[in-house]
């Protein structure tokens, strides 16, 4: 019986298993693809209004659900209550349920390959505040407006102050090239590989807080020949 | 003739090169039969003389399986009869000493141990004769005194002449197992020390041998595991090349993990000299914990065992300590690529011995140089040690004490400086094991037909994981009580019963997901609801289990045995185990069998626990039939084949109701296969050959479709060999077959924005794709150097020679959009280095 506890608990590394250095770069934006949903005010407040917003790569027509109970609307298992419709837009305004917390809501969106879907969690124990991605720079410098093919391109995200100790993670992506490392903690400098030929990079910083809390912002570097 | 029985033998005659051995011309008995120990494994040894009419006499049993079987042992021998041995074609009486087959077709080697030692008094010639080496003392060998004058050596491998006149003498000691000596002495002189050079395939008698007692039972004495290809010198790795055993993963979760006859790594006990062991190797299974020189045999036991084991739907794995030996100062220096260690024993007089042993991992070091990079490195690289303190008293031959402590300690911890791409919650991971454990066991022979045997032990066992910012911090402290009383009541029936206790004290501190179970799809650990629990109690079983021998027909056996178990505290159930094994034995080399039973096991603790799982839960349960035949076709070949069919039901299964609790006992399953072994064994080329053709499937809950089991393999085969080239080399290969793993196809389900993670979810049926198959050759050399009292073993072992990428584990990009085989090592040369002395 006790032998068998150090083999249960050892199922606890499954994730262990995990690629980390294979296929497609998490960073480069090739296809539609959805990057974050912002929730504002980032805290639940059952009864009172929240605006929904996801950040996304070439999608649109977002439609928007919620769980009509504290439960992911995975698959599977999906919603076991049912859905909530809430509409479509994006972002998009609802009214908070009084008695579902957290609020699970997911955004879908149609892509060439079928349905892009993304849930978040929304409680109320989450931070009122979102975290910001202020500026983008170089790290010693503002940001170069263009960079030359295969050029190595160093890139931080200026935050918000953080409201508390929370851990924030900074995930950078681009339409152009890749970043390497894909995330950082807070402001950390990573490192973006420009492609080899000729073009115009959109470059986004997702700031997350450890709380479901999100913020964004977006930029554009050209990639040219000097 | 028949070798076997000719392990070693002196002459009262003349020139020892014209020695003609004595041939056994009865039917060799079956021991385990006539002592009506199915279980019998160790083949006893006994020295006899037998005269120029071939008869035997003065019989004296050297070693055995315990005081109360002297006597049967005896008669067995003198129904015996046997050619004469000759001597330039004039019978001789000789004196052998013979290890007796229990398995009529196999045989172990000469025992290590020798007789009561007898004292040496001052002689005109007098000396010692050992084996070169290993100093061990040779007992029973004749010396010759200027070519007509003979005497043998005594228990302590001492002989002497007297009245001898003064000056120079020939003197010269012919041998089997080793290389005559011819030496001039001068009388007067000093005592004698003769060191006999062993003959080459001398050490490598002993091979694997096996005997139905259980339903299936295989022994293999740890002398000849140690040498298997891949194993890197670690016996117990022998395990993974015998029949019903699944080829292990090398890479994963479940690395190393071992499944057999289609069952769960964790329904598989261990067992160190029949008390529970709790960690038989380090983590990754990469070496096993217990150091090789004291442990004497690795008894394997796919299914059906005895009731005197329970809570286990698997199978049975028992590791023998060895005897400390008591014949002087001993020790032992290993060095291989996985770590170094050491080992002495020293014999304290009046019956006591004592040993300590030490060992220390240098992966870490290795590892810290290759991981360590610019987003991960290693705080602690994986490093293990182990260390082992023994005593044995042996006051007499009815009684044996034999104290153990031993532990390990095997830690790693990888940090992250940048959150992991896949999982940014993944910031690091430690894997942290650690245990002490305390026990003892004391045999006694009580009479001439009872035997008593005690077990106690305790532990402390620690297990930490602690993946991201989780943590599943585990101590428990089992306090472990195991008695048997064993009664020859006639010779057509016997009778063992006994007690088992355990009294276990737990904590747990958790803040975790439950783990993910066999069959489901693994979720990133941010998305799964974290459990936080403190638990601590106690919880204990008790079981007590009777077993009848009975021998209705000469050749007819049949045991059968209840075990009835309960347990109580954080779970409580009670279980009804009976099981009968009939053996029929056909024939003087042949054996059938039948067996059938159940085993209950009870669930794991995180299923029980209340915050992980379900207090309700029940026993899971096994019900086996086992037909076997087992076929000699001479001293050096054997067949044996088993065919199995297990139903399980009542096993633990996750639920997905709302509302439901996490497990229940909905899941149900079974397993069908036939094992076969084939045994090869000559003075130079041994080895063999296992092969299981198995089915393993599950159905988790009712209506679900059933599907395979997650370490199902269809085919499995294990080739393995060794040669003896000559002054001490030795060449050895395993070949391995296996059918790749089921395994789930996965897919994205969605992007979780809150975890910042892709989740999967199961493109086809549960494991309804395999990996593609194993295989695998491991070659080994080694040479054996061997000076005056200590030896030297030297081997080079290459593993994956074909240099083959097997697929262990399939993984997935970030967004499960591209699919990454993980492959095993590639070719892997290694070395290793041991003395002994």
């Amino acid at each position: 019986m006790l032998q068998r506890a150090l083999l249960a608990a050892l199922a606890l590394a499954l994730p262990m298993s995990a690629c980390d250095d294979m296929g497609a770069e998490p960073s480069m934006l090739d296809a539609p693809r959805f990057l974050a949903v912002r929730a504002t005010p980032g805290a639940l407040a059952p009864g009172d209004e929240v605006t929904l917003e996801a950040l996304g790569w070439r999608v649109d027509a977002v439609t928007w659900a919620a769980c009509a109970t504290a439960w992911a609307p995975t698959d599977p298992p999906s919603c076991p209550a049912g859905e909530i419709a809430l509409g479509s837009g994006n972002p998009l305004t609802i009214t908070a349920p009084a008695d579902v917390d957290p609020l699970w809501v997911r955004a879908t969106a149609t892509a060439p390959d079928g349905v892009l879907p993304i849930v978040r969690a929304l409680a109320s124990d989450a931070r009122a505040d979102n975290p910001e991605v202020l500026a983008l720079d170089s790290g010693d410098g503002p940001l170069p407006v263009a960079v030359a093919p295969g050029a190595e391109q160093t890139v931080r995200a200026r935050l918000s102050a953080a409201v508390d100790d929370g851990e924030r993670v900074v995930s950078y992506y681009t339409s152009a090239g890749s970043f390497t490392p894909f995330r950082l903690y807070d402001e950390g400098v990573t490192t973006l590989t420009a492609p080899d030929a000729p073009a115009e990079a959109t470059i986004i910083a997702v700031v997350r807080d450890d709380a479901g809390g999100a913020g964004w912002l977006t930029a554009t570097l050209r990639v040219e020949a000097p | 003739m028949n070798p076997a029985w000719l392990v070693a033998i002196s002459l009262f005659g003349a020139d020892p090169p014209e020695i003609v051995r004595p041939e056994v011309t009865t039917p060799l008995p079956d021991l385990a039969a006539a002592l009506h120990r199915r279980d019998l494994v160790h083949a006893p040894t006994v020295t006899v003389t037998i005269d120029t009419d071939g008869v035997p006499g003065d019989i004296a049993v050297v070693s055995g399986p315990g005081t109360r079987y002297e006597r049967a042992i005896r008669d067995a021998v003198a129904a015996l009869r046997f050619s004469p041995a000759t001597v330039d074609g004039a019978p001789r009486a000789v004196r052998l000493e013979l290890a007796l087959p229990v398995d009529a077709p196999l045989w172990q080697g000469v025992a290590r141990r020798a007789p009561e030692p007898t004292p040496i008094v001052r002689h005109d010639v007098a000396g010692i004769v050992l084996e070169r080496g290993t100093r061990e003392v040779l007992a029973g060998l004749p010396v010759i005194l200027d070519g007509g004058r003979q005497t043998l050596t005594d228990a302590d491998g001492a002989f002497a002449f007297d009245g001898v006149p003064a000056g120079p003498h020939a003197l010269e000691i012919p041998a089997f197992d080793h290389e005559p000596e011819r030496l001039t002495v001068t009388v007067p002189g000093d005592p004698l020390v003769v060191r006999l050079e062993p003959r080459s395939q001398r050490r490598y008698r002993t091979v694997v041998a096996g005997k139905t007692g259980d339903a299936t039972k295989i022994l293999v004495p740890v002398e000849r595991a140690r040498e298997v290809a891949g194993s890197s010198g670690d016996p117990v790795k022998v395990l993974e090349s015998l029949p019903g055993v699944a080829r292990p993963p090398a890479a994963g979760p479940s690395a190393g993990q071992i499944s057999i006859r289609g069952s769960a790594p964790e329904d598989t006990r261990y067992y160190l000299d029949g008390l529970p062991l709790f960690q038989l190797y380090h983590f990754g299974n990469i070496y096993s914990v217990l150091q090789d020189p004291w442990i004497a045999d690795i008894d394997y036991r796919p299914g059906g065992f005895s009731v005197e084991f329970g809570d286990a739907t698997g199978g049975l794995l028992n590791v023998t300590l060895a005897d400390l030996r008591d014949d002087g100062f001993h020790g032992d220096v290993d060095v291989n690529v996985y770590h170094a260690g050491a080992l002495f024993t020293a014999p304290l007089g009046a019956g006591w011995t004592v040993g300590a042993a030490f060992r220390r991992s240098y992966v870490d070091a290795i590892l810290s140089a290759v991981v360590d990079s610019e987003t991960a490195r290693f705080k602690t690289a994986p490093r293990y040690y182990d260390y082992q303190l023994r005593a044995d008293w042996r006051p007499d031959r009815t009684r044996t004490l034999r104290l153990a402590v031993f532990g390990t300690d095997d830690d790693l911890q990888l940090v992250r400086s940048e959150p992991d791409p896949n999982d940014p919650s993944f910031t690091g991971f430690r894997l942290s094991r650690s245990f002490l454990q305390v026990q003892g066991t004391y045999t006694q022979q009580l009479s001439a037909d009872v035997g008593m045997k005690l077990g106690l032990a305790t532990s402390y066992q620690r297990l930490t994981v602690a993946p991201g910012g989780n943590l599943f911090d585990l101590t428990f402290d089992p306090v472990i009580l195991r008695g048997a009383l064993d009664w020859r009541g006639t010779s057509t029936f016997a009778l063992r019963g006994g007690l088992d206790a355990s009294l276990t004290r737990f904590a747990v501190d958790a803040r975790t997901p439950a783990p993910t179970k066999e069959g489901q799809v693994a979720s990133p650990t941010a998305t799964q609801t974290v459990i936080s629990a403190r638990e601590e109690g106690f919880t204990g079983d008790l079981a007590g289990w009777v077993e009848a021998s009975w021998r209705p027909l000469e050749r007819v056996s049949v045991i059968g045995g209840v075990r009835l178990t309960g347990w109580s505290g954080s779970f409580d159930a009670l279980a009804f185990d009976p099981r009968v094994t009939i053996a029929w034995d056909a024939g003087p080399l042949t054996t059938l069998s039948l067996a059938g039973g159940l085993n209950h096991q009870a669930p794991a603790p995180d299923e029980t626990s209340t915050a992980f799982g379900n207090p309700d839960l029940t026993t899971e349960r096994s019900a086996y039939v086992n037909v076997g035949v087992r076929q000699g076709f001479s001293d050096v070949l054997s067949v044996d084949v088993q065919g199995f069919y297990k139903a399980l039901d009542d096993l633990v299964t996750p639920t997905t109701a709302p509302g439901a609790p996490r497990y229940d006992n909905a899941g149900v399953g079974w397993v069908v296969g036939a094992e076969l072994l084939v045994r090869l064994t000559t003075p130079i080329v041994d080895g063999w050959v296992s092969y299981t053709l198995s089915r393993s499937r599950r159905t988790d809950r009712p209506g679900d479709p059933e599907r395979f089991y997650s370490a199902d393999q269809t085919h499995v085969l294990a080739i393995v060999a060794g040669v003896d080239l000559g002054a001490r080399w030795r060449f050895g290969g395993r070949f391995r077959y296996a059918t790749g793993n089921p395994y789930t196809p996965l897919e994205a389900a969605y992007y979780d924005a809150s975890a910042d993670v892709y989740v999967p979810r199961a493109a086809a049926l549960p494991l309804s794709q395999r990996l593609a198959a194993f295989f695998q050759l491991d070659l080994r050399i080694s040479k054996t150097f061997v000076f005056d009292t200590w030896e030297l073993v030297t081997y080079l072992e290459v593993s994956n020679v074909s240099n083959r990428e097997n697929i262990e584990q399939v993984g997935y990009n970030f967004d499960y959009s591209e699919r990454q085989d993980i492959t095993s090592l590639p070719l892997v040369p290694s070395l290793g280095i041991r003395a002994r002395w």
